[in-house]
């Protein structure tokens, strides 16, 4: 239909077009309908919402553009970044480390909170550079989109270096996200 | 069709509205009340609900239920703590569904509530003088979909036709933002008798989407109260020995007392304690300062707090985006409560509205929507909790994560495991952690009549489908062949649909031996009339009539008195029957002579 798979979108156009759609197939006005279009309002509105949630999320965004383009990326492809590797080993170790000590003043517990906090920093740091590069990759696809090789030739190097780097760094958010989490639920809760 | 109302079925009050002229407004009682107490007293001479069963509950204390929303959809092992606390019987055969014994016989929470809400039902009908078959009915936002269902369940078996589940706070939001000049980002602060719920919500041109709900759906006003009376317990243990525990009825004095002061500091800051011992002679008596219960309560505030940070984190909202708060619900009528929210979201909040009404207001206001009466304001809700299925390893693996829009629908593939495996178990489950024995259980479906085939080879499609009540409905394929697959659906804390439907039979059976209770009692009050006002006659006026007259009245009259004490309506319509006609002779002469005694002295013109 012409239409683009485009990663830059304003979100205040997203909005509108949801509420618009909304207000014409939202179950509450097909109540006293019959049961038919009643069970088509429930089918397309489920539609509506999950289209709206995937494209209001810029990592949805790109996990569905990446599953049209068949590169399907599914939990197991969250990888750590390898030159963090060893860091991460150490916070896991650090961490199981605080929960043995149920969080009590212990020189062990001492040294590995510091290991946690300090690697925290870090991995932080990353976590915020990989969202530029998946900014920055999303700049480009849309560039390639616009530019006439999307056109004559969809299988472009330029196109297969692009997805590519958007399912590697996808992947490595997903692991730090997941290590970050940890840490954060280790210092609430401890355990 | 007739008329659709809204009703918030609440922990301690419950409440039904209408539309009118474009305003929801309150439909009161008889005497003018708008509330009615969620309160159920099974007495000698039937059901009381409501203020009647307010009023009757000290005297029938084993057989009062109250807060029972605190039940609905839950297994007997989640709540076993809270019966603990309650003075009615839990019967031994709850299972999947609790049950609770009064008078030999059991009931069910959505059987209990199903009597609170015919109470509105019947109190709506008489208000306008038809019939009202429609509702939509309130719950807390974070209530799971066992207890939605159950409340659906509690709806239908009091008559009605339930057009919409309705979340509390969006209710709120709904009443709150009728007319169309309110914009923004709003944060609902709903805390209730038994349950609390935040929900924030994007207003915008008549649109309410609900961006993050979170709350916790066993923590109230209950709890305060059960806080307080636990300390007035463990002061009057010292004072009077351990025997205070021993008697229900006290305990229930002392909840009562105690529910009584935790409203009146909201507004002063002491009150007087007054509670009769059982002796009948002495009472225990005590000051309860403002401050005393905030400390009491702290604790229990406070965990209202950790689900305010979690809805604006998921909503991607700090305090300062949010533009108003909305005080609904009767707990947040306490200062300790308002200065809580004040702190957290760093803005005065709003109360323009009744707390206790707000709801039921704002459910009439979606039940004209449902009916097409109103098309520019629009609820875009969401799922409180992710839903999800058991996988290897006891792990729940996320289909819908919770905050997701309603209706939504989720979609997973299932094979078989072993060579001519015919069947395949799903466990679905509801929650957000990561085990699935740490998340409510919903249901079991069995997929069945799989063809035989080689492990792997069949492929079946679940559809999950969450709808705009935020009730879970689920359907399945074989891919290969394209056929529909048959879902056996066994909810884990529910009724069936069978047991249900046998519930709105037993009801309607109810209704009309209800009515037939009524009528019995009717007659009853006649005849007592009639027997009164006979015997007066007689001794007055015997000489008015012939002496075996009389003795037929007198037999007749004994037998009246016979069948005054039995249960039979249609006996004691002709007994009456019978003395009226016998007496009609005594009752002419008795005309005659006052007609007579009242002229005699008189000129004709004085008559005429």
């Amino acid at each position: 239909m012409g239409l683009r798979p485009r990663l830059n979108l304003d979100p205040s156009h997203l909005q509108r077009t949801f509420y618009k759609l909304s207000r014409n197939y939202h179950p509450d006005f097909y109540q006293t309908k019959t049961p038919e279009e009643k069970s088509i309002s429930e089918t397309v509105t489920a539609m509506i919402n999950t289209a709206y949630e995937t494209l209001n999320d810029p990592i949805k965004r790109i996990e569905c553009l990446l599953a049209l383009e068949g590169m399907s990326i599914e939990q197991g492809n969250s990888k750590p970044p390898l030159d963090l590797f060893e860091e991460i080993l150490s916070v896991q170790e650090a961490l199981s480390d605080l929960r043995e000590s149920r969080l009590s003043k212990t020189d062990t517990a001492n040294k590995a909170m510091a290991v946690i906090l300090k690697a925290k920093e870090n991995l932080e740091a990353r976590q915020a550079e990989l969202r530029k590069r998946l900014e920055a990759l999303s700049l480009r696809w849309d560039a390639w989109l616009n530019s006439s090789s999307a056109i004559h030739r969809p299988d472009s190097k330029e196109k297969n270096e692009i997805l590519t780097g958007l399912r590697e760094t996808l992947g490595e958010t997903a692991y730090l996200r997941t290590v970050l989490r940890d840490i954060q639920k280790t210092f609430e809760t401890g355990n | 069709m007739g008329r659709v109302i809204g009703i918030d079925l609440g922990t301690t009050n419950s409440l039904a509205a209408y539309m009118q002229g474009g305003q929801p407004k309150i439909i009161p009682d008889l005497e003018g009340h708008r509330m009615v107490p969620s309160m159920i007293t099974f007495t000698p001479d039937g059901i009381a609900v409501g203020e009647r069963a307010k009023r009757l509950r000290a005297e029938h204390v084993g057989n009062t239920v109250y807060s029972v929303k605190r039940l609905m959809g839950k297994g007997i092992e989640e709540v076993k703590a809270e019966l603990s606390m309650v003075p009615f019987q839990v019967s031994d055969q709850s299972n999947e569904v609790i049950r609770i014994t009064i008078n030999q016989h059991d009931y069910t929470p959505p059987e209990l509530s199903a009597l609170v809400l015919k109470q509105l039902k019947t109190q709506a009908e008489r208000f306008f003088g038809e019939p009202v078959n429609q509702a939509v009915i309130t719950v807390p936002a974070y209530f799971n979909d066992s207890q939605r269902q159950a409340t659906k369940d509690a709806g239908q078996i009091a008559g009605f036709e339930v057009l919409r589940i309705l979340n509390e706070p969006t209710a709120a939001a709904l009443a709150y933002g009728l007319d169309k000049k309110r914009q923004g980002i709003i944060a609902v602060y709903d805390l209730g008798g038994g349950t609390f719920d935040i929900s924030i919500l994007k207003l915008n041109n008549g649109i309410f989407e609900v961006l993050a709900t979170n709350g916790n759906t066993r923590l109230g006003g209950d709890d305060f109260d059960r806080a307080m009376t636990e300390v007035i317990l463990h002061e009057m243990e010292s004072r009077y020995g351990r025997g205070i525990r021993q008697s229900p009825k006290l305990i229930e004095r002392v909840r009562i007392v105690v529910e009584k002061a935790k409203i009146e500091l909201s507004y002063q800051s002491q009150t007087e304690l007054v509670i009769a011992l059982e002796d009948g002679k002495n009472s225990y008596r005590r000051t309860l300062t403002r401050n005393e219960v905030e400390d009491l309560i702290r604790d229990l505030v406070n965990k209202t707090v950790e689900p305010c940070r979690q809805a604006m984190a998921d909503a991607g909202l700090t305090p300062d985006q949010i533009d108003e708060v909305l005080l609904v619900g009767g707990s947040t009528r306490i200062p300790l409560v308002q200065k809580t929210v004040m702190e957290l979201f760093k803005k005065q909040p709003k109360c323009e509205l009744n707390p206790d009404e707000v709801v039921a207001l704002g459910a009439a206001v979606q039940a004209h929507i449902l009916m097409g009466e109103i098309r520019d304001m629009l609820l875009l809700d969401v799922t409180p909790l992710s839903l999800g299925i058991e996988t290897f390893g006891g792990i729940m693996s996320k289909l819908i994560d919770r905050n997701s829009k309603v209706p939504t629908n989720a979609k997973e593939a299932f094979t078989t495991f072993v060579e001519g495996q015919t069947t395949v178990d799903i466990h679905v489950l509801q929650g957000e952690r990561e085990l699935a024995k740490d998340n409510q259980s919903l249901a079991r479906f069995a997929l069945k009549g799989i063809a035989p085939m080689p492990a792997g080879i069949p492929r079946i499609e679940v559809t999950f489908h969450l709808d705009a009540n935020g009730i879970l409905n689920v359907s399945a394929k074989e891919l290969r062949t394209g056929q529909e697959q048959s879902i056996e659906v066994k909810p884990t804390y529910g009724l069936s649909k069978t047991e249900v439907e046998r519930m709105i039979k037993d009801s309607m059976v109810h209704a009309r031996s209800d009515i037939e209770a009524r009528q019995l009692i009717e007659s009853r009050n006649e005849a007592e009339v009639i027997v009164r006002a006979t015997e007066k006659a007689l001794r007055d006026f015997t000489a008015l009539i012939q002496k075996d007259e009389v003795e037929k009245i007198t037999s007749s009259l004994e037998r009246l008195k016979v069948t005054l004490k039995g249960e039979d309506r249609h006996q004691l319509r002709q007994a009456i029957q019978e003395v009226e006609t016998l007496t009609r002779p005594l009752a002419e002469a008795m005309m005659q002579k006052t007609i007579k005694e009242d002229l005699e002295g008189k000129k004709l013109s004085d008559i005429l």
